[in-house]
């Protein structure tokens, strides 16, 4: 790609719409905190507890 | 006056042409309307009517239209003066009627002030009255806990997920910096996060974090420096948990307390998912309700920058309370419409009440100056924004789009190094503002002017091109249209004027839309309209105002 190409208009849209995916991807109005801590805190477990929790049936 | 003039006046009047004149009569009405300085009394005035084939009016329509403020027994109209009496029944009539033939009929036949009154509901109502009563309101027994600005963005989903998100890395990390075993290198850092955390996109955020960290200083920095940045971090990002545990508990609050004043009187109908476009709310909600004027009748006001729900049923529920409630709603106009704020504009409408669409006018200059000194992430959000807002924008900036990736480019290289997007850094955000004051005063420019083009455009779109501008009250098949506002200074007036039944208006008879338009003078928006297709207007209030009676008839 010449250098000309990536400061074009196109190389601009492409990095804005990237961003402004991911903010759509996350409209939602609702939330409390304790559901937002719970859904982060799964995700940041280790494997091993993970694996404890899906063997426990959880 | 002239007969033909006369007969014109008489067809909007009544909302039906003067048929069938005879010669002779067309002369007795020259001959009766040849001095304009005459006065006639409503007796005359109904032989005028006659002779034009038209119905006669009650004393009460001719001295409330024709002679207002005369209190005579027998109140006279100059004959120039039929016209203003014509105008002031039009005016009457597009308010609380929608059309001219109905309100001829009712209202020329009334006989008491009494259902004058009721016909004319927003019409009658005393100004000076309104004023005296807003002035009379007690205090409210609760008052809001006011969310100061800097938080309000809290009380959203994209803040809050972030501060949570971020505050539980900080710590996870924290605790697996301290599981590693051995000596703490980055390569044994990264065999711990490989077993340490199971989810793999929870991996990657927690390696662009260290990567980040790493790419921070020119010196090589150690997992012993990125504990010690972290121990640091945590109290700041547990203050901000704290923050936001509080903010949405003192929301929650208000919004009780919202719900049980006895009066509320403005609804602020907005969407807000950024920090800024709280901020940019909190900013235009207390400009306008701190006003002078406004303040003299303390009125009520819903402001969602201070409310908080999390059961989004309840919220829907709440938000539409408010809006059967409030006398008006005031909407945020913003880069692009939402399914929420649009709905609560179309059922303030729908309830025949009136709607301010606040859409801003840039002043460039004082707009750059505003943007300038914002934190980078922030200037390329606002950029995303107009970008997609402003259809026109790659070809008005065709010449700057190198300016503008260049710049895009050194915002995320800053933005690379901030380890917290929740957190701001003011010492770097002032520094990266200095490095580079004339490419971001040029970026800030570009923002500015593409910001004025898209509020532009919405204002008028708003004004002269948007069928659903104009939309009906559901009840009374009256046509209701948005009144624009371009600054806070005119949202004040137009609210006062709401409140205090003082709207100014000019009828105008559009030849474009073929049309009666009822334009608001401060704003020069069109606050009602009368169709003039007789095939439209036959159909509509068939099944309005005929389907209406027989449900009154139906209740009686």
């Amino acid at each position: 790609m010449t250098q000309k190409a990536k400061s074009g208009p196109v190389a601009l849209s492409q990095k804005l719409r990237e961003a402004r995916a991911s903010w759509e991807h996350q409209e939602k109005t609702v939330y409390t905190v304790e559901a937002l801590e719970r859904e982060i805190n799964e995700r940041l477990v280790s494997q091993k507890d993970s694996s404890k929790k899906e063997n426990s049936g959880d | 006056m002239k007969a033909e003039q006369f007969e014109q006046l008489l067809e909007c009047l009544t909302g039906t042409p003067v048929k069938d004149l005879s010669d002779s009569d067309k002369q007795f009405l020259s001959t009766a309307l040849s001095d304009d300085s005459r006065g006639v009394d409503c007796s005359q005035f109904n032989e005028l009517l006659l002779i034009a084939n038209k119905d006669r009016v009650e004393q009460l329509f001719f001295r409330y239209f024709f002679c207002a403020g005369d209190t005579a027994s027998e109140p006279k109209c100059e004959i120039r003066d039929i016209a203003k009496g014509v105008r002031r029944f039009q005016t009457a009539a597009m308010l609380c009627f929608g059309n001219f033939i109905y309100a001829y009929r009712t209202l020329s036949r009334l006989t008491s002030e009494t259902e004058l009154r009721r016909e004319l509901p927003g019409y009658c109502r005393d100004p000076q009255h309104l004023i005296k009563r807003f002035k009379s309101r007690k205090e409210t027994v609760l008052e809001i806990e006011k969310v100061p600005r800097d938080e309000t963005h809290l009380m959203g989903y994209l803040s809050a997920s972030e501060v949570v998100a971020e505050h539980a890395r900080a710590s996870r990390l924290h605790q697996i910096l301290d599981d590693v075993t051995g000596k703490r290198t980055w390569t044994a850092l990264d065999r711990a996060l490989a077993t340490g955390i199971a989810d793999p996109t929870e991996r990657q955020e927690l390696s662009r974090l260290i990567s980040k960290f790493r790419k921070r200083t020119s010196s090589p920095p150690s997992p012993d420096d990125l504990k010690r940045t972290i121990s640091e971090s945590i109290p700041i990002l547990d203050e901000l948990l704290g923050k936001l545990r509080n903010t949405q508990v003192k929301g929650e609050k208000n919004t009780d307390v919202y719900l049980t004043w006895d009066h509320m009187d403005i609804y602020f109908a907005t969407s807000m998912r950024k920090r800024w476009e709280y901020e940019d709310l909190y900013d235009f909600v207390s400009e306008v309700m701190r006003d002078k004027k406004l303040q003299s009748l303390n009125p009520r006001h819903f402001d969602p920058t201070q409310s908080f729900e999390k059961n989004r049923i309840d919220k829907g529920l709440i938000e539409s309370l408010m809006l059967k409630r409030a006398a008006c709603t005031v909407y945020s106009v913003q880069d692009t419409d939402t399914l929420g704020k649009d709905s609560e504009l179309a059922a303030t409408l729908a309830q025949g009440k009136p709607v301010i669409a606040y859409a801003p006018t840039i002043d460039v200059d004082t707009r750059v100056k505003q943007l300038i000194g914002q934190r980078p992430v922030v200037l390329k959000e606002r950029l995303q924004f107009v970008h997609v807002a402003d259809e026109s924008f790659a070809s008005r900036f065709a010449g700057q789009i190198s300016l503008i990736n260049d710049f895009v480019d050194k915002m995320d290289a800053f933005e690379a190094k901030m380890l917290w997007k929740s957190v701001s850094d003011p010492g770097a955000v002032g520094k990266f503002t200095r490095e580079n004051s004339v490419d971001l005063k040029k970026f800030c420019r570009i923002i500015a002017e593409s910001e004025k083009v898209i509020y532009e455009k919405r204002a008028l779109t708003l004004q002269r091109h948007h069928p659903l501008a104009i939309q009906v009250n559901l009840d009374t098949g009256v046509a209701n249209g948005v009144l624009v506002a371009r600054n806070p200074k005119t949202c004040v007036e137009l609210l006062f004027r709401i409140l205090t039944n003082q709207l100014e208006f000019d009828v105008e008879d559009d030849q474009q839309t073929n049309c009666w338009l009822l334009v608001e003078r401060l704003t020069k928006s069109v606050f009602r309209v009368v169709t003039k297709d007789r095939k439209l207007t036959n159909c509509f209030w068939n099944f309005y105002r005929r389907e209406r009676e027989y449900e009154d008839d139906s209740e009686g």
